[in-house]
């Protein structure tokens, strides 16, 4: 996946079939389970019960809201031009921000799923299907995540025809 | 209001969203992600509670790990 064209706000990519078909990755969204979403490591806060619930609600909304987007982005045949090579397919910077909050919980909720290693030492996955579909699963959202953040960090466009 | 590190998240990405949420510059950005890393948290803002909430609302969307916690000083 390589940006070919920034123009203000407006990045253009070009993909790989391979790398679009990765871009399924998406569907796994979201990951993240609720309740790892805590307002607080353990002070007490004024009305906390109900600071709590506006936390969970506020991103529920979020998550009910990027999934319909995941739905409608892959199922956007406009979105994606067939090219020689692969594909051709235009973000804007908006679109960028939700697709790495999506990639990042796809990512995060698959390292939770592994048991959190690395901020917990003795957990140390297996090697068995599953651990292993996760571990790629992570490999493959960063991926994503890292070419749409040099794109709107300033990343040079990679030239194109 | 504190960012926790989670060793899951990329660097980059760190640095990105506190861009995009505080409005900060790379290098501001970049040194509390670099303190989240290193020391394992950074205290991003002393703010109000309403505004600290919306913070961690932000923060969370992202899903990095910030909090709400009292201030020691």
């Amino acid at each position: 996946m390589k940006l070919i064209r920034a123009v203000q706000d407006q990045f253009q990519f070009e993909i790989s079939r391979e790398e679009k078909h990765l871009l399924n990755v998406l569907q796994l969204y979201p990951l993240v389970p609720a309740s790892h979403h805590q307002l607080s490591q353990g002070c007490e806060i004024p009305e906390q019960e109900e600071n709590q619930r506006l936390l969970e609600d506020s991103l529920k909304a979020q998550r009910e809201e990027n999934r319909k987007k995941v739905v409608e982005l892959l199922n956007e045949s406009k979105r994606f031009t067939e090219t020689a090579s692969g594909y051709r397919a235009d973000f804007a910077r908006g679109e960028i921000e939700w697709l790495l909050q999506v990639l990042n919980d796809v990512r995060v909720g698959s390292w939770l799923a592994l048991g959190s290693p690395a901020a917990h030492p003795e957990v140390k996955p297996g090697m068995s299907h599953q651990t292993m579909s996760h571990i790629v699963t992570m490999g493959i959202a960063a991926f994503f995540e890292m070419r749409f953040l040099n794109a709107v960090s300033g990343g040079q466009p990679s030239g194109h025809d | 209001m504190v960012c926790w590190d989670d060793p899951v998240n990329l660097m980059a990405y760190v640095t990105h969203v506190f861009q995009v949420v505080f409005g900060w510059d790379l290098k501001k950005a970049r040194k509390h992600m670099l303190e989240v890393h290193n020391n394992g948290q950074s205290v991003l803002a002393r703010e109000s509670l309403e505004k600290a909430e919306f913070y961690v609302h932000q923060l969370q969307k992202y899903t990095l790990h910030a909090t709400l916690e009292r201030d020691a000083k």
